[in-house]
């Protein structure tokens, strides 16, 4: 579940990201309008509490995968929780590119689409890698609020078998292995992180 | 040298506008560079080069006026003509702009990827650095060079789409005084061999004087004067141009230094403390010899700078001459006779 939804949300997320560097005011393809209503979007949903989010989406959910509950229910909430979140953070990431470095792409002569590729997701590798990581590590948390209404895991076992049956051993075998799957992940992305920074 | 313009602008004008006020950072602006100038633009930091230069290549897009460069209304083009025709003018940055991700070798042939095959990017690439100096350093990354090696990668990338104009934008300023020198020179056997065009933009005169044939300085937006080198270094219009050129010869410290001299401060009623400047020929004649021959006058040295300017020698010197007022009068119209500028330091007429 934390695998998918950081596959699908990574996708979007990265689009929307770029989308939102390239039609900012000073970006290669600067649209005010499209930019306002981008932004808008992914700061409210980024403001619902995810717990929330779960619960108002449900019709939403039932439409998309036929069911509102259990593990493929969960998706997409944590989806459309994920999405703005990670989208916000490749934003940033991007922009920590030098300008300097896009105006003299611009001034080779290369296109808009080439910059994003050769450019922006070059020169951000290291700090995109490191925004995955951060946005990776929030899925699993969120996963296991997931869990806590049915959708299944490490988070569902640690409630609804641990914490609901006083089983604490359960809880404390859950949160190690989610703590190993959290420390795995930073430690894997570190490696890349300091092995695209030069 | 030919006049054969390869930018022209008419009546560039560039307007920013912000929130609470607007900037006129172009004031209807005209420049021609010709092929094989290098063509200098000095000013003070805000003075409007930049944005001018950047209307060349379209960067900065002008609120009115044309840009005409290599025979195209720039204006007029496409935005996929608009990127060919970018490929045709090469840029070099203050601050480099390179790729910190990729080594030396790829900063370099990122402009011509996907436009060449491997092999033919690979001898290009090969020749660039070589043309700079750098052929033991392509596969280091940037982070591990010198500010002066970093630009010699900057001209490198620029010149690997064998651009006719080099736009220069500060690429100096932020290089120590003998790394200044030696990317002048670089740009400069360019210009040469390639019969490059080179626009050069900086607010260092000293630059300017090395290298350049033609310069413009600018001022508020506009540009208050422009020529040859030689021209203007000798017979500067404006205070902002006379006092570039002061500073680059040091001569306002020479002046401040030289009236704290005795000789200065006890000066006889009918000596006189000029500045004289001359340019070429008249540096050629003795000048001090025949005063004193024909006129009976000294002249006291005090302040001497020759410079070869363009393979001319332009001089400025601070001399006292002494002796009988009609004759002192009578050698200054014989120097006057031989273009030299005079200049009276304390009378500040002659």
């Amino acid at each position: 579940m934390t695998a998918l939804t950081a596959i699908v949300a990574g996708i979007l997320g990265l689009v929307i990201g770029i989308l939102l560097v390239l039609t900012d005011e000073s970006g290669l393809l600067a649209n005010r309008p499209f930019y306002f209503v981008l932004d808008k979007l992914v700061n409210i949903f980024r403001a619902v509490p995810f717990i929330i989010l779960l619960a108002i989406m449900t019709p939403v959910t039932r439409a998309i995968v036929g069911t509102g509950i259990g593990p493929t229910a969960a998706l997409v909430p944590l989806i459309a929780g994920t999405t703005p979140f990670y989208a916000r953070q490749v934003q940033n990431a991007l922009l920590t590119v030098d300008p300097g470095v896009i105006e003299a792409a611009e001034a080779m002569g290369v296109s808009p689409l080439g910059i994003v590729w050769r450019v922006y997701l070059r020169e951000g590798l290291s700090e995109l890698i490191r925004v995955s990581v951060l946005t990776i590590i929030s899925i699993i948390g969120l996963t296991a609020m997931a869990g806590a209404v049915g959708g299944g895991g490490l988070g569902n076992l640690a409630i609804a078998v641990g914490y609901q049956r006083y089983q604490y051993d359960v809880i404390i075998v859950s949160l190690i292995f989610i703590l190993a799957l959290v420390f795995l992940v930073q430690f894997i992305g570190d490696f890349f992180a300091r092995k695209s920074h030069h | 040298m030919s006049d054969q313009a390869v930018v022209t602008l008419k009546d560039v004008d560039v307007e920013f506008h912000g929130k609470t006020r607007s900037v006129h950072a172009v004031d209807h602006v005209s420049l021609t560079v010709n092929r094989g100038d290098i063509y200098g633009i000095v000013g003070y930091s805000g003075a409007g080069k930049s944005t001018l230069v950047r209307t060349i290549n379209l960067l900065q897009r002008p609120t009115s006026g044309s840009v005409n460069v290599l025979d195209q209304d720039m204006l007029a083009l496409s935005a996929a003509h608009l990127r060919k025709e970018r490929k045709r003018i090469g840029m070099i940055f203050q601050h480099f702009n390179l790729m910190n991700s990729r080594t030396i070798a790829d900063n370099v042939a990122f402009p011509l990827k996907g436009i060449k095959s491997k092999q033919e990017i690979r001898k290009k690439v090969a020749e660039l650095l070589d043309l700079v100096g750098l052929t033991d350093r392509a596969n280091a990354y940037p982070a591990q060079l010198s500010g002066g090696q970093k630009q010699r990668v900057g001209i490198a990338r620029a010149l690997a789409s064998d651009p006719e104009i080099l736009i220069s934008d500060e690429a100096t300023s932020a290089l120590d005084p003998k790394t200044t020198s030696s990317i002048l020179d670089l740009l400069k056997s360019l210009n040469e061999r390639l019969g490059l065009t080179i626009v050069l933009i900086t607010h260092q005169m000293e630059a300017v004087k090395q290298i350049c044939n033609r310069v413009a300085v600018m001022d508020a937006g506009a540009i208050i004067e422009r020529g040859d080198l030689l021209q203007v270094f000798s017979d500067p219009q404006q205070q902002l141009t006379k006092d570039f050129i002061d500073t680059t010869l040091q001569l306002d410290q020479a002046i401040e230094s030289v009236l704290k001299q005795p000789a200065v401060k006890n000066l006889g009623p009918n000596d006189r403390l000029l500045r004289l400047t001359y340019v070429g020929a008249s540096a050629d004649q003795p000048l001090v010899a025949k005063l004193f021959e024909s006129y009976h006058v000294t002249a006291n040295i005090l302040f001497g700078d020759i410079q070869i300017l363009q393979d001319t020698p332009f001089g400025n010197l601070i001399v006292v001459l002494s002796g009988d007022q009609s004759e002192v009068d009578a050698g200054i119209q014989y120097l006057k006779q031989q273009d030299v500028k005079i200049e009276d330091i304390l009378k500040k007429e002659v």
